[in-house]
């Protein structure tokens, strides 16, 4: 009786010297998780702790997933996490702010964006085009040209995409400047956005082999607004992959004269993708399937890709 | 419990038993589901079964699955007529899809013919894949052509426990066409393909449906809102076929 009595009091005076501490294990992600849906704010700032790098993709996801669900009550613990330190904490912060609409969170992003040290700064693109102030504009194309990461400037290129007419000029003034690959991303993107300003840009980039695939992707498109320019062609072009998207932008654009070129690729050209996307060009003159021929000599429709 | 668990075998038994009954079935409608149903032995507890249509590519998403099993095996599925073949497969690391190892458990591929409004009972007899290396599910299966890649994260790291799903249109919309298993440590994958062909991609962590906010998911894209289609011709391989993923915000 008496060694029972001594072994409570041990757990209870162990229990008070833990309580008075401060230093008691930190609380479990669903003990934070039942605060916040509370609507204990003390319970933010440790969800956001379960959103560094070093924690899993699940942990980081549920952290994340709760915050969003207090909304803007967890404004603060937010936005002091989008500002500075741990990257994944800090690419998470951002993309609360800007779901969330939260004041601030368009600097956050503009600040993140243009902040060298920070690894993860395709978020803070992603957060522009979401928060969609104009004002963004300018700073993201200014990412599509020299921000260190490629993720970066293609998250920029669609987060400008978001902004319709408006991101027209500031993205194909710089055409000339960029890389190839993030020419080739500024391309189809002005080829989306389907505005006749883009289009001598676009036709410009047929010139240069490296690019015109994506200009033939683009102008197809873009469909007919704008000058109008002949691709017929670019059928004949030595490279497969230029002649695939010569094939799909003559279909789009119902360049009628390419019909027996169709007719002719679609059984003859030495590659399978190119017969394939004659026949599918074909069909959007036909308005019904149309047949290429198989190597082994069989007729066969290609897989409908917009079903 | 222990002495629950031959009781709770017998109850088993006897109700397959009754589902062999044939007068049980309705007379008239030719698209009745029947049931299908039995016991996977080994004991297959925690396994899989996948249900796939004749046809079907077996390294690719099944019609249906059933699992993972109870710890005595048991299963039942209701499906309309037609023919199937039932695989069952348990693999030791616990993934639900990507090539069968040295270790884990399988079946042969067994093909069920289904009638209208007829059950079936259906016992499958699971055994480990052992001495060979080489994946046996799909042998009858050609590969033409081969997409290679790596999964990155946002700061150019390999991601592990991603698949790679392959879509024949552009929507990528319902069932993706082929997956491939789950990438390693290096965040590589390789995707086989039955044909060349254009597809389009996308790599996640989680199998079924839309992305969801918090999952990890990454497009094969050119910066554009379409997917941009990746093209590989019969007899190729296309090495670099790289996709970042991050959380879906």
């Amino acid at each position: 009786m008496m060694l029972r009595a001594n072994f409570y009091l041990l757990i209870v005076t162990a229990l008070l010297l833990i309580g008075c501490s401060g230093n008691g294990p930190p609380p479990s992600l669903k003990a934070l998780e039942e605060r916040a849906a509370s609507g204990d704010s003390a319970a933010y700032k440790g969800l956001l702790d379960f959103m560094v790098e070093d924690k899993s993709q699940a942990e980081r996801s549920r952290a994340y997933i709760a915050l969003l669900k207090a909304g803007r009550d967890a404004a603060p613990a937010i936005m002091a996490a989008a500002a500075e330190g741990d990257p994944s904490q800090r690419e998470h912060a951002i993309a609360l702010a800007a779901n969330l609409k939260l004041e601030g969170s368009f600097e956050a992003a503009v600040n993140a964006l243009n902040d060298p040290s920070f690894p993860r700064s395709h978020s803070a693109a992603w957060a522009l085009g979401e928060i969609g102030d104009i004002k963004a504009i300018e700073p993201l194309a200014d990412a599509v040209l020299s921000s260190k990461g490629e993720l970066t400037a293609r998250e920029a290129v669609r987060a400008l995409a978001r902004f319709g007419k408006s991101a027209v000029i500031p993205l194909a003034k710089n055409l000339e400047k960029m890389p190839p690959l993030r020419k080739g991303y500024t391309l189809r993107v002005l080829g989306e956005l389907r505005d006749e300003r883009g289009k001598p840009y676009i036709i410009k980039a047929l010139d240069d082999p490296v690019t015109r695939e994506d200009a033939l992707w683009a102008l197809g498109t873009m469909g007919r607004i704008g000058e109008s320019i002949n691709t017929l062609s670019y059928l004949d072009d030595k490279d497969w992959r230029v002649r695939v998207e010569a094939a799909r932008a003559v279909g789009l654009l119902q360049e009628d004269d390419a019909k027996a070129k169709l007719d002719y690729l679609r059984a003859e050209d030495p590659v399978k993708a190119v017969r394939e996307w004659s026949a599918r060009a074909m069909a959007l003159f036909e308005g019904n399937p149309v047949e290429y021929k198989t190597f082994s000599g069989e007729w066969k429709v290609p897989d409908s890709l917009y079903h | 419990m222990k002495r629950l668990i031959p009781c709770f075998l017998f109850i088993l038994t006897a109700l397959a038993l009754a589902g062999c009954d044939s007068s049980k079935a309705p007379e008239g409608d030719p698209t009745a589901l029947s049931t299908v149903s039995g016991i996977a032995y080994r004991p297959a507890e925690a396994a899989t079964i996948y249900v796939y249509r004749v046809g079907d590519d077996f390294r690719g998403p099944p019609m249906t699955r059933i699992g993972p099993l109870a710890f005595d095996g048991s299963f039942s599925v209701d499906l309309p007529p037609g023919e199937y073949n039932f695989l069952l497969r348990q693999r030791a690391e616990g993934d639900d899809s990507g090539p069968v190892k040295e270790g884990d458990l399988k079946t042969d591929p067994i093909k069920v013919v289904v009638a209208a409004g007829r059950p079936i009972s259906l016992d499958l007899k699971g055994f480990i894949k052992e001495g060979n290396a080489k994946e046996s599910f799909g042998e009858e299966v050609k590969y033409k052509a081969r997409l290679e890649g790596r999964i990155t994260d946002a700061e150019g790291g390999p991601v592990e426990g991603v698949r790679v799903h392959a879509y024949d249109h552009v929507q990528m919309s319902e069932r993706p066409k082929f997956v491939s298993a789950r990438t390693g440590p290096d965040g590589r994958y390789e995707l086989n393909l039955p044909e060349g062909g254009t597809y389009y991609l996308c790599a996640r962590d989680q199998y079924g449906g839309p992305p969801k906010v918090g999952d990890l998911y990454g497009r094969y894209y050119m910066g554009t809102v379409e997917p941009s289609a990746v093209i590989v011709e019969d007899g190729n391989t296309l090495e670099g076929v790289d996709i970042t993923v991050h959380t879906v915000w």
